[in-house]
């Protein structure tokens, strides 16, 4: 999670992460607060706590709150997820009728309608939270 | 077939390709009956996951009917209904066998480390054509489909193929148990499976922090306790809520 540029000019921050940008009508636009979410999560855990970062970080990204972390004795763990690992599980947890995630999802559309709606989600538009896309439609 | 192209950053489009073909004895090719856009698609097309190579067929989610499998392919048979797990592994070297699946030694074929092999991604993850398609190549279909029951359906079983899992990921490596007060920072679709991963692993009270109203909503009706980073400072509020602010403040 990220904030959207309001004067579309890249932080420095963000200039390292993404030397490339080609945003047009605030389509396509990155996150200018790429470590935002580092700071508000090793100040609001608890002393001694422990963060779980997943999401996307390519390997440029380089700043992390390292100082304030080693000051409340944290643990961090991230990384991408170990998707083989968890799926069968979730699978039976969601067979069984133990979890309902369809509430999740909130779109359904043909694949021939696929770049408009990349651009809705780029927009976080009002119920655009999760699309599903069907090739056969 | 069709499917959804990277050309270059801002620059995708649904274009006629090839369909995918058996590489080796270990793959299978899928039928995908159901894709989907997730926000990892939305780094590389906005730049923030650089390293794209035009051409890349994007996406890493699917649902689908298996078409054709390999020699070594030995626990799967054409017809049987699939999900795809986002990232690629052996599932025999040390890391897989661990449980290390997005660590997988053999994957990459950039090498060990490269990072983990995933559809759709960079140069560096592979590259592996993507799963916004009518069909795609599996690797090492044996472990890279997971077989799924006729109860759940395409439209529960595509949160399956990477949103649900990273989420369950979030919440596991957070160390979330029994009675824990929880935070999720980003409300968007593993947001919201963070949150419901939380409450499967046990959390006491989830706070959910995002700035999108019906994200927001989509919180709050999993019972998490939702606070609008446009409007307040997520920080204070979660001190104040866990009466640590006086101590820290």
């Amino acid at each position: 999670m990220d904030a959207t540029s309001a004067d579309g000019e890249p932080t420095p921050e963000l200039a390292v992460i993404a030397p490339e940008t080609k945003s047009r009508d605030g389509i396509w636009q990155p996150g200018n607060a790429p470590s935002q979410v580092l700071n508000w999560s090793v100040q609001a855990v608890c002393k001694a706590g422990t963060i779980g970062i997943i999401g996307v970080y390519p390997p440029a990204a380089r700043t992390f709150p390292i100082g304030t972390a080693m000051l409340r004795n944290l643990t961090i763990k991230m990384g991408n997820c170990n998707h083989r690992r968890y799926i069968p599980r979730l699978v039976s947890l969601v067979r069984s009728g133990h979890v309902d995630p369809i509430g999740i999802l909130t779109q359904r559309q043909p694949m021939t309608d696929v770049i408009s709606a990349y651009k809705q989600f780029d927009q976080r538009a009002p119920g655009w939270t999760k699309v599903e896309l069907r090739p056969a439609a | 077939m069709k499917a959804v192209v990277f050309r270059g950053i801002g620059d995708i489009a649904l274009e006629e390709v090839a369909e995918p073909q058996l590489k080796q004895p270990t793959d299978a090719i899928i039928r995908i009956t159901a894709s989907a856009i997730c926000g990892t698609d939305l780094h590389m097309v906005r730049g923030t996951m650089p390293g794209m190579e035009p051409g890349t067929i994007l996406g890493h989610e699917a649902v689908g009917i298996v078409e054709e499998v390999g020699k070594q392919v030995r626990n799967l048979s054409r017809g049987d209904r699939v999900v795809v797990p986002s990232t690629i592994a052996c599932g025999y070297c040390s890391y897989c066998r661990a449980g290390y699946h997005a660590q997988c030694d053999n994957a990459n074929p950039k090498g060990s480390q490269a990072g983990s092999a995933f559809f759709g991604g960079p140069a560096e993850s592979g590259p592996f054509d993507g799963l916004q398609a009518e069909f795609a190549r599996i690797p090492f279909a044996n472990v890279g489909l997971v077989k799924l029951p006729e109860e759940v359906d395409d439209e529960r079983a595509i949160l399956l193929s990477d949103i649900f899992p990273t989420g369950y990921f979030g919440a596991s490596i957070a160390e979330v148990s029994d009675g824990d007060t929880v935070a999720v920072f980003g409300c968007g679709p593993v947001g919201q499976f963070a949150i419901l991963s939380a409450k499967l692993l046990g959390a006491g009270r989830i706070f959910a922090v995002d700035r999108v109203p019906d994200r927001l909503d989509m919180a709050r009706k999993q019972g998490a306790e939702t606070i609008d980073f446009s409007k307040e400072d997520p920080v204070d509020i979660i001190r104040q809520q866990t009466g640590e602010l006086a101590s820290i403040g």
